[in-house]
């Protein structure tokens, strides 16, 4: 089993603006307290960009903007990997609205936002970062599935890679037990060799079971149960422990990712 | 550099040129193009669009039928030919279920369901119908589910939708996983199905042609819309065999524009260098290019910049949206295997519909299919977003 090096994080949900607010939390020296997301415009980007931005793609490039926050590495080197269950369906519901009328009026900022690796785009753009970019989803597994991503880039093709896990809550119309109803994005930067900056080793394996338990926090626990994204919650609370431990992150068929946390 | 070579064990492809992987071959070779005047569903539309014939008449096995969607419907008629079925069984047998990864791309996945969903709401409540299931066929993991459901494969897996290159970066995605030793086989692939978003979506940002469309040409004006499903079965390469294997990929971005690449071709020239560059070819050793050809005036113009930059002068090279249409997401795959059948059956294919090659554009286009010896192939593919992938086959190095 092969292993990578965290170096940084964020986060964003509602009462969690950043990830020192969401590690307190974690361990249990700060109460949770719900509070709506403010409002985030990346300085780094053209007006024309930031104005058409979605909440979903704000939500993405928020905490990603945390996680590279210290400017070490440089945003434009490092490769990034977005991965969310839903999408935006606000998007696809203005489409799929404007196509039940007569004259199909859809928005070509809509259609241009419609695709799945946007959020990748609007920030390739504001990084003026050229290394490679991937947006995936795998349904329960997206968190498992983006970090095997994450881990095998910087494995194979050893360049510093950014995950970034998000999921934006259904527009009323598609609400069902199968969408979320609260907003979560993370962000973690790894390297495959240790830096002076590094946090923890982290060794990442598939296995035959699934999570076995939950988060300490009974209200992060919510969070994690109702938001896909948020099942990184598991990892993130081995960094705010700061101990050598493990997480399972759920994939398909009671399968999981196991995940050995060791301090740096 | 790749430390071993990844050989395509079986593929299939089927797109509006017909099922299976061999009528795709016929059609290249005997100029017999895909397109058709826009007839899909109540789109009303001057355009040209690759339809696949039978995709309505496909039925979903009952225990699987949560998926139903035009899309799914695409990837099990597809995955029917060429007894490609078989062969993942056989690979199923070899290697353990949960010892093969499924990587495959899609753009729009199966939103058709969406818009039918939408134009069924009750007209007091706006409630969407009892049969709509969002889960199981517009979220982008819905044809990676069906499929790991259908042929019982339980190893890593994800769907990549990254627009128009998300069924080639499948390839690299699927590499590295098997390098890490996640996996011992991987079924790549991807399907993207016709739907009112996209013939609209594109028709709204003035990028649909009303004529087939024509890359290289300088009279394009846009492109023309396809479907299309495909995948291929990758293992290790073993010494003696004389599979066609992937030799090389390269990624990169853009950061230049969401819906516009960059003029000078900057992410795509990266790209094609870093598939170069991992294959350990030159550009010499390419025989044949597989543009990613779009026929929208922007599209080509830094397409071609970016293949003055690598090549300087490039070897044959052509598109076959001209044939097939755009198929977005499944355009990738598509690609690769049409690259495959170049080296397999010894042609390069031509650039239906285009008659003017643009003066202003690299001079030496394929026009007509024409037979000729293809060992190595470059295969570009370039998104929305500022996604880019290039691809390189080729029979392995001895």
């Amino acid at each position: 089993m092969n292993s990578v090096y965290l170096q940084a994080v964020g986060v964003v949900a509602p009462g969690l603006p950043d990830w020192p607010a969401c590690r307190d939390v974690l361990c249990g020296r700060a109460v949770y307290k719900p509070a709506p997301i403010a409002r985030f415009s990346p300085t780094s980007l053209p007006v024309n960009e930031r104005r058409r931005m979605t909440p979903t793609i704000r939500l993405a490039l928020q905490a990603a903007t945390e996680a590279m926050q210290s400017g070490t590495p440089d945003p434009a080197t490092v490769a990034t990997v977005f991965a969310t269950c839903n999408g935006d369906l606000e998007i696809s519901d203005r489409i799929c609205d404007a196509l039940s009328l007569h004259e199909r009026p859809v928005s070509p900022t809509d259609f241009h936002n419609s695709v799945h690796n946007a959020p990748a785009g609007y920030w390739t753009i504001g990084s003026q970062c050229h290394r490679p970019s991937t947006s995936l989803s795998a349904g329960v597994s997206t968190v498992a599935a983006g970090l095997l991503e994450a881990v095998t880039q910087a494995w194979c093709d050893d360049h510093p890679v950014e995950l970034i896990v998000y999921d934006q809550p259904a527009p009323p119309v598609l609400i069902s037990r199968h969408t979320n109803t609260t907003p979560f994005a993370a962000a973690l930067l790894i390297q495959r060799r240790q830096v002076a900056e590094s946090l923890a080793e982290l060794r990442v394996a598939p296995v035959r079971r699934s999570v076995t338990r939950g988060l300490q926090s009974a209200e992060l626990e919510a969070i994690r149960l109702n938001n896909p994204a948020a099942q990184v919650l598991l990892l993130l609370e081995l960094l705010a422990m700061n101990t050598v431990a493990d997480c399972v992150l759920p994939c398909p068929d009671s399968g999981g990712l196991l995940v050995e946390y060791s301090p740096c | 550099m790749l430390k071993r070579n990844l050989s395509l064990k079986a593929y299939t492809l089927t797109n509006s040129l017909g099922h299976g992987e061999m009528a795709t071959v016929s059609a290249l070779r005997e100029q017999r193009g895909g397109l058709r005047k826009c007839d899909f569903d109540t789109a009303e539309l001057d355009t040209w669009i690759g339809r696949v014939d039978g995709v309505e008449d496909i039925t979903l096995p009952q225990s699987l039928r949560r998926f139903d969607c035009r899309n799914n419907r695409l990837a099990l008629l597809a995955l029917e030919q060429d007894a490609f079925t078989d062969a993942v069984s056989s690979c199923r047998r070899r290697h353990g279920a949960a010892r093969i990864g499924i990587f495959l791309g899609t753009s729009t996945s199966g939103i058709h369901a969406t818009e039918l969903a939408y134009r069924a709401r009750e007209p007091e409540t706006g409630r969407l119908p009892a049969w709509f299931d969002l889960q199981n066929t517009q979220l982008i993991f819905s044809v990676v589910d069906f499929v790991r459901e259908l042929l019982d494969i339980r190893g890593p897996t994800q769907a990549v939708s990254t627009a128009c290159s998300s069924s080639a970066k499948v390839f690299a995605s699927a590499c590295r996983h098997m390098q890490a030793g996640l996996c011992d086989a991987a079924l790549v692939g991807g399907v993207d199905s016709l739907s009112l978003t996209t013939l609209y979506g594109f028709n709204a940002l003035q990028l649909v042609s009303t004529r087939p469309c024509r890359p290289w040409d300088q009279e394009r004006d846009g492109i023309s819309i396809g479907e299309a499903a495909g995948f291929a079965l990758l293992e290790w390469d073993t010494a003696g065999s004389d599979d066609i294997a992937l030799l090389g990929y390269g990624e990169s971005s853009d950061a230049h524009q969401i819906a516009t690449p960059h003029p000078k071709g900057t992410g795509a020239a990266l790209s094609m260098q870093l598939a170069l560059h991992k294959s350990a070819l030159g550009g010499r050793d390419i025989d044949y290019i597989n543009l990613h050809g779009t026929a929208t005036s922007t599209n080509d113009a830094s397409e071609n910049a970016a293949l003055h930059r690598v090549f300087g002068i490039p070897p044959a090279f052509s598109s076959t949206k001209g044939w097939t249409g755009h198929t977005l997401g499944a355009a990738g795959i598509t690609e690769a295997i049409i690259s495959c059948q170049a080296i397999t059956h010894g042609f390069v294919p031509g650039t239906m519909n285009t008659r003017q090659p643009d003066k202003s554009l690299s001079d030496g286009i394929v026009l007509d299919t024409r037979d000729q010896e293809v060992g190595t192939v470059l295969s570009n593919s370039f998104g929305f977003g500022g996604s880019n992938c290039s691809l390189i086959f080729g029979r392995p190095h001895r």
